[in-house]
């Protein structure tokens, strides 16, 4: 379980972050939603510990965590993934190495099984067939589920992702879509931002609205879309839904 | 003009071995600009503001200057100072004065490649690593620097071919390299024109060669940046 409570960033002047108090529960699947620029890729980093917060506490199990610490930021990666928009897959590795390497670095493991496990992974998500390709060779969408099978092997109990389809054509959104909603059904924990209003709407337990730096509604999909409490959620929802 | 009389098989092989003297002085300056380099980037990369300051004055200093001062202050300064302090006579050996002052000359250039080397890495990548768990160790020597190094490469490939025709320098203090010989022979004929034209061809052929080199290795190096 994550809970931030009172955090805030700035970057200058900027308000980022400003008081946000968020919980994401165990098993929840959480979507993020929100213009740009209103702070949603930095709620995600900042659990992470990609972005230092200023002010409030991150929680994860109940221990309070200073990413400023070696300790304190191994327990979180141990047990978080995280996807980026861009992939950042290694690009001097080849699939099978993205996956293979970080997992060995992890786990004193024989490098034959986890070989194995690292193929049965990448045919989940459907790129079984690139597994000696380098990244550039990838498209879009075989790149992303690439990513997505690299946090897969550390066996992560929660999914942070930023907007994963965003970066995308999109005739590859859906095969992207179609491998978050399988680790969804899988009772993965995660927190998703994203601008698939949709997709949202199917697979969240809770949306949530986010605007200058502030959390300004959340709700469950249909209360979200159908009742929306505040001006702010209602313009977004008629812009982003014609 | 007797071309001849000049192009003889002693007059060349006496150039050759000057142009051997160039490009060995060069790979040892090279190779002591690397591991300097190496130090200094390490120093600019720190989190520490003093040791950012100490590489920034080091580079600033080095390449704010002629390298022919450079190598005359390692030459006729370093004596001075070495008698002021020690009251007592240094003998500099021009080779080592020579090739220690290119090579602390190439180690602010290489500071700078391996630096900008370095930083040019996607950040993403340090990223990903820090969310797969990996030690910043890890990401350093396992992601970053693979990366960097391949980019590296070239350009310290052309520090190198700089360093080949800088070598010329040293011929000031004494040193028996590719132009000061073809200069000696030059006097030698009342003719400078054709040994002059020679050393260019040693230098040309060497220069060439080592960019057709460097190209082939480029090409090796980017395997995973071709689509
Ligand atoms: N590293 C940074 N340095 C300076 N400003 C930043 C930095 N990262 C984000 N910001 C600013 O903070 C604000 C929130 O950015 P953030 O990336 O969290 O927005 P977002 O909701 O993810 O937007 P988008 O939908 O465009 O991804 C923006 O105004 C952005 O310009
Ligand atoms: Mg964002």
């Amino acid at each position: 379980m994550i809970e931030a409570k009172h955090i805030s960033k700035h970057f200058g002047d900027l308000k980022a972050l400003d008081d946000v108090s968020f919980k994401l529960a165990n098993d929840e699947i959480v979507c993020i939603v929100g213009p740009s620029g209103s702070g949603k890729s930095t709620l995600c980093r900042a659990l992470n510990g990609l972005e230092l917060i200023d002010e409030g506490t991150i929680i994860y199990d109940e221990k309070v965590i200073d990413f400023t610490k070696k300790e304190d930021a191994h327990y979180v990666h141990a047990k978080t993934g995280f996807v980026f928009q861009h992939f950042n897959l290694f690009a001097h590795l080849k699939v099978i190495d993205n996956l293979l390497m970080p997992y060995l670095e992890n786990y004193k493991v024989n490098k034959a099984d986890a070989l194995e496990k690292a193929k049965a992974i990448l045919e989940k998500v459907g790129v079984a067939d690139k597994i000696d390709d380098y990244p550039n060779k990838l498209s879009g969408g075989q790149k992303q589920r690439v990513a997505i099978a690299r946090s897969l092997m550390l066996e992560p109990k929660i999914l942070l992702m930023d907007e994963p389809t965003s970066a995308l054509d999109p005739e590859m959104v859906k095969e992207v879509l179609d491998v978050m909603k399988e680790i969804a059904q899988s009772g993965m924990t995660m927190l998703i931002v994203t601008h698939e209003m949709n997709f949202a709407k199917n697979i969240a337990d809770r949306i949530v609205f986010m605007d200058e730096g502030k959390i300004v509604e959340e709700n469950d999909p249909y209360h979200f879309f159908n009742e929306p409490k505040t001006e702010r959620l209602k313009l977004f929802l008629s812009k982003m839904l014609y | 003009m007797d071309i001849g009389a000049i192009l003889t098989l002693d007059n060349i092989t006496y150039l050759a071995y000057g142009a051997a003297m160039s490009l060995a002085i060069a790979l040892i300056a090279v190779i002591g600009g690397i591991v300097i380099g190496t130090f200094i980037a390490i120093l600019k990369l720190s989190k520490s503001k003093l040791l950012k300051l100490i590489g920034n004055i080091y580079v600033e200093v080095v390449r704010g200057t002629p390298m022919l001062l450079q190598i005359l202050f390692f030459y006729l300064g370093i004596p001075v100072l070495y008698q002021l302090l020690f009251s007592d006579n240094l003998r500099v050996n021009i080779y080592a004065c020579g090739i220690l002052a290119m090579a602390l000359n190439s180690g602010a250039y290489c500071a700078e490649l391996i630096r900008s080397g370095i930083e040019g890495i996607d950040k993403g990548q340090r990223e990903a690593g820090l969310t797969l768990n990996l030690s910043e160790k890890t990401i350093m020597t396992k992601i970053i620097l693979p990366q960097a190094i391949r980019r590296i490469i070239p350009p310290l490939v052309s520090e190198f071919i700089t360093l080949i025709k800088d070598s010329s320098l040293l011929g000031t203090i004494g040193v028996m390299e590719l132009l000061n010989r073809a200069k000696i022979i030059g006097t030698n004929y009342y003719n400078y024109l054709i040994p002059l034209l020679v050393a260019s061809a040693f230098y040309l052929v060497m220069t060439l060669f080592i960019s057709y080199l460097s190209r082939i290795l480029e090409r090796r190096l980017a395997v995973y940046d071709r689509s």
